[in-house]
């Protein structure tokens, strides 16, 4: 089911008119072939296409949409850029996917309380384009922020490299206008330091469009740092760079970014137009960055050197200007990309574990990958623990996209089995749901559909994501409940 | 320990988790109302319990369960008295960088419950940021996890979120999971005293104009100057003064000190100020001193009043300058220039320290109002039906999803809600 791609079922006679006497004809899309853009996200091991797709341009255009969803009870599902990488704006079978990137005005910006309003098909980089002149910047960096959409971001709590020090998505939305799924609209939170009352917007950051539909965002923006430097440390083994970074956290050293690449990485980014200087031969190189006053900079620096000594690191780089800095970066940021050259398809994973679990993790991912014959590259934001092990393969070879499937899942048991999680920025979505019960109880899981049952009891709202389908039949282990659960 | 003024209620003291699940659905089944508690030293301030609740006490749920220093994560259970946590993340200088009051005692459960946060808040924000994983006790005496023991994670729905500020409404916290910070190798502390509080106001827009991200930047009013300065052992004529704090590693601070010092020449100049560094120890009574200005000890709360006022941190000179300028002036007023928030403290000598408290309150929901605040109220002289614990300034947001979430958490309503019910009452 997963990976048969279902022909588009024709809209009921009648749907095509209804949907017209509220939006526009040009900004409708029921055409089937055109409809095969939005049959998946940056995830495309699943595919439906939607019944239809609704190019919103307004809150007011978004507020019909659910409300028409909610008469006809049709599941609907917000879209962004749809560079998800777990499944979580792939279409419900006879949806309507609400698209948002059209609303994309940055509404109001606020230099001296730092904060900016934005609707939601803005794109991430374009607020930190809209402010910087004056010094400030909006922190969260996912790797795809040239492209990904702030209501995108807040669905999936998105992360990126320098969410290591600047924190996640979701330490950065002060407040939303949600579209509920009763078509009611509603504001949380603001950019008031204090208000009474439990933290709604915290739940609907990262909620996934099961719970409504964004419109509206406030953002915290802050200072850009003073000064940035950046380092490269290059290993002959994976394991030392990996007690580079216990050795950095340990010290209480808190860097802007923390960021490994594996021999199989950096051989992709070297082979590939991302080629950063990394050198061919190493096992693993270490990117980091540290960021603040410069004035506190060389006693940091110092540190991070000392350590790379002490971890035997065979060589120590640092930028020496912004050109080199972004070199560094171009590698970094470009392995997913690069990676296209080692296969057809790719299957990027998102797992997470105690940063001093790094070492024993990847000893575990790469006998996985060894077992299941599959090839596993490692590119990972290592100083929050978040791994992204990479599976290269043919998607048109049964066996192997098979195989990979049962590397994945072996994989985020061990993460689990670490003390870690199934997710630490790309979300559950369709891809992990079944794996949800690897981490949580029936009880935890439990609670967290009254939540959403509060919020949408007809669960037109993004179904099929996040929950398990059959909670009681499946074949991945449960975790025990209550307090000897709890890690 | 009595929990009201005038209604003494049992007090249940689980010393396990089971234990404490079951108190839950015995009081489901008998229709009694549980209040959460830590060390209950808080309680009295929402006003005398229902009728037949007993207090849910976790005091005796107070260790920490999970200390991981290599990976600065803990997890800590919800009884923990905050000065005993400190102490013992200090031992390896970590921290969770947010100050408390050191008396009257509270527990981390009763800091996350009632969102508490010190003066640090503007740079280091709440416990928002750093709680990473619960386990919760919901209706039906239901045990829950949610979030994790790593410092990122997008696993499931955020409940965490929900918790803090739930004033116990959504149930218990039994366990809370954190993520820590290490101590700041160097920390500052200035005091610059001003003849005029506009000159405080003007160094202190100009501190964080030029992002110097102090850890601590408050204003205060002469009567808070004068007990501030009384904390410190250093005293003088009235004044205004502004506190700063930087934290980081030396050289950062070192370089933090000589900017403000050069940004204070350049707006002190005919303003006449005195500035005063002061050392480790002085820096952390002031901070405690800071926290302790949202505290009244409970011999105190018949006759004192506290607001949080929160506004743009553009505004919060308008909302000091109202609060000092009100008929009934506050006694103390410190005001957060970073996070925009002004703390307001009354203290009543005549016997009708309520009447007076609720048209005070009347004043700063007013004050709210015009600057498109908000703000709560902490303590106030306690009066049935009157004022009550976390009585907001402004219009709750959203307040049908705050009910609809309380019957999923809690569907026979088994938590006391009145707390909860006071952050929604619209002003």
């Amino acid at each position: 089911m997963l990976f048969k791609r279902k022909k588009p079922a024709p809209a009921p006679d009648g749907i095509c008119e209804e949907l017209l006497e509220w939006i526009p004809r040009g900004r409708l899309i029921t055409d089937a072939s055109e409809l095969r853009v939005y049959e998946c996200d940056g995830l495309p091991l699943h595919k439906q296409p939607p019944l239809a797709v609704a190019l919103c341009a307004s809150r007011e255009e978004v507020i019909r949409a659910v409300r028409w969803c909610r008469r006809r009870g049709v599941p609907f599902v917000p879209r962004g850029a749809g560079t998800g990488l777990s499944g979580g704006a792939t279409p419900a079978p006879g949806g309507l996917v609400i698209d948002t990137n059209r609303m994309r005005r940055v509404l109001r910006i606020d230099i001296e309380n730092r904060f900016a309003v934005v609707e939601p098909g803005v794109v991430n980089i374009k607020v930190t384009e809209a402010v910087e002149k004056d010094g400030l910047h909006y922190a969260p960096d996912p790797s795809s922020q040239k492209a990904c959409t702030i209501g995108g971001n807040v669905a999936e709590n998105s992360g990126g490299p320098h969410c290591l020090k600047y924190g996640m998505t979701t330490d950065h939305i002060l407040g939303l206008e949600v579209v509920l799924p009763d078509g009611e609209a509603v504001r949380i939170g603001g950019p008031l330091a204090e208000s009474a009352g439990p933290d709604l917007t915290g739940f609907f950051v990262g909620a996934e469009g099961t719970c409504g539909v964004v419109v509206e965002a406030t953002l915290r923006i802050v200072p850009r740092p003073q000064a940035v430097r950046t380092f490269l440390a290059i290993f002959d083994a994976m394991a030392p760079a990996c007690r580079m970074v216990a050795e950095v956290t340990r010290a209480g050293i808190l860097p802007a970014a923390l960021e490994i690449l594996d021999r199989n990485t950096i051989r992709a980014v070297e082979a590939s137009v991302y080629a950063a200087g990394y050198p061919s031969e190493a096992a693993a190189v270490l990117l980091v960055e540290i960021d603040g006053f410069d004035a506190g900079l060389d006693e940091e620096e110092a540190r991070i050197r000392a350590i790379a000594a002490e971890c035997r690191a065979i060589e120590f780089r640092a930028a020496r200007d912004a050109a080199e800095r972004l070199k560094l970066w171009k590698g970094r940021k470009g392995a997913f990309g690069a990676m296209g050259r080692v296969n057809t398809d790719l299957y990027v994973l998102d797992g997470v574990v105690p940063r001093t679990r790094l070492e024993s993790t990847l000893g575990e991912i790469y006998r996985i990958a060894e077992r299941h014959r599959v090839v596993v590259s490692n590119v990972f934001h290592a100083g929050d623990g978040n791994l992204h092990p990479n599976i290269s393969y043919d998607g048109r070879d049964p066996d192997e996209k098979a195989r990979v499937l049962r590397a994945g899942e072996e994989i985020l048991k061990a993460c689990v089995d670490a003390g870690g999680s199934i997710s630490g920025e790309h979300g559950i979505g369709l891809e992990k749901k079944e794996f949800v019960p690897l981490l949580f109880s029936d009880e935890d899981v439990a609670l967290m559909a009254d939540l959403r049952h509060a919020v949408d009891p007809t669960e037109l709202s993004n179904p099929g994501k996040v929950f398990p389908d059959a909670l009681g039949c499946r074949e991945v282990r449960r975790r025990p409940p209550r307090e000897e659960a709890h890690r | 320990m009595t929990a009201g003024v005038d209604a003494p209620a049992e007090v249940l003291s689980p010393a396990t988790y089971e234990e404490a699940a079951d108190l839950v659905r015995d009081a489901e089944a008998s229709g009694r109302k549980l209040i959460p508690s830590g060390l209950g030293n808080h309680l009295d301030l929402a006003g005398a319990p229902p009728r037949n609740a007993a207090i849910l006490s976790l005091a005796r749920l107070s260790k920490i369960v999970r200390y991981e220093p290599d990976d600065f994560t803990a997890g800590i259970q919800a009884g923990i008295p905050l000065d005993v946590l400190r102490s013992e993340l200090a031992k390896n200088r970590q921290e969770i960088p947010v100050d408390f009051a050191a008396s009257p005692r509270g527990t981390i459960g009763g800091a996350l419950a009632q969102n508490r946060a010190g003066p640090r808040r503007g740079r280091s924000g709440t416990l928002r940021p750093y709680l990473i994983g619960v386990m919760g006790l919901r209706g039906g005496g239901r045990i829950y996890h949610a979030g994790g023991m790593v410092v990122k994670n997008v696993a499931g729905f955020d409940v965490m979120k929900l918790l803090i500020g739930s004033a116990g409404a959504f149930g218990a916290v039994l366990e809370a999971n954190f993520k820590l910070r290490p101590i700041p190798a160097a920390r500052s502390l200035r005091r610059v005293r001003f003849a005029s509080a506009s000159s405080a106001w003007e160094l202190a827009r100009e501190i964080r104009r030029r992002s110097l991200e102090p850890a601590v930047l408050s204003v205060l009013d002469p009567g808070a100057d004068a007990a501030l300065g009384a904390a410190l052992g250093s005293t003088g004529g009235p004044a205004w003064s502004l506190i700063w704090s930087f934290e980081g590693n030396e050289g950062a601070v070192k370089w933090l000190e000589g900017e403000a010092d050069r940004l204070l020449a350049e707006c002190g100049k005919g303003a006449g100020h005195e500035s005063t560094p002061f050392g480790e120890a002085e820096r952390a009574r002031a901070v405690e001193f800071l926290a302790g200005l949202r505290e009244v000890e409970a011999a105190e709360r018949h006759r004192t009043l506290v607001l949080s006022l929160a506004t743009l941190p553009s505004d919060a000179e308008t909302a000091a300058e109202d609060l000092a300028g009100a008929p009934e002036a506050p006694g103390c007023l410190a005001s957060e220039a970073s996070s925009g928030i002004s703390i307001a403290r009354w203290t009543f000598t005549g016997g009708n320290s309520a009447s007076l408290a609720k048209r005070i309150v009347a004043g700063a929901r007013g004050i709210a109002e015009r600057l498109g605040g908000s703000g709560r109220v902490l303590c106030a002289p306690w009066s049935p039906g009157a004022l009550h614990l976390e009585e907001s300034l402004a219009p709750a947001a959203a307040p049908a999803l705050h009910r609809r979430f309380g019957e999923a958490f809690d569907p026979r309503g088994v938590f006391d809600a009145r707390p909860a019910e006071a952050t929604r009452r619209p002003a």
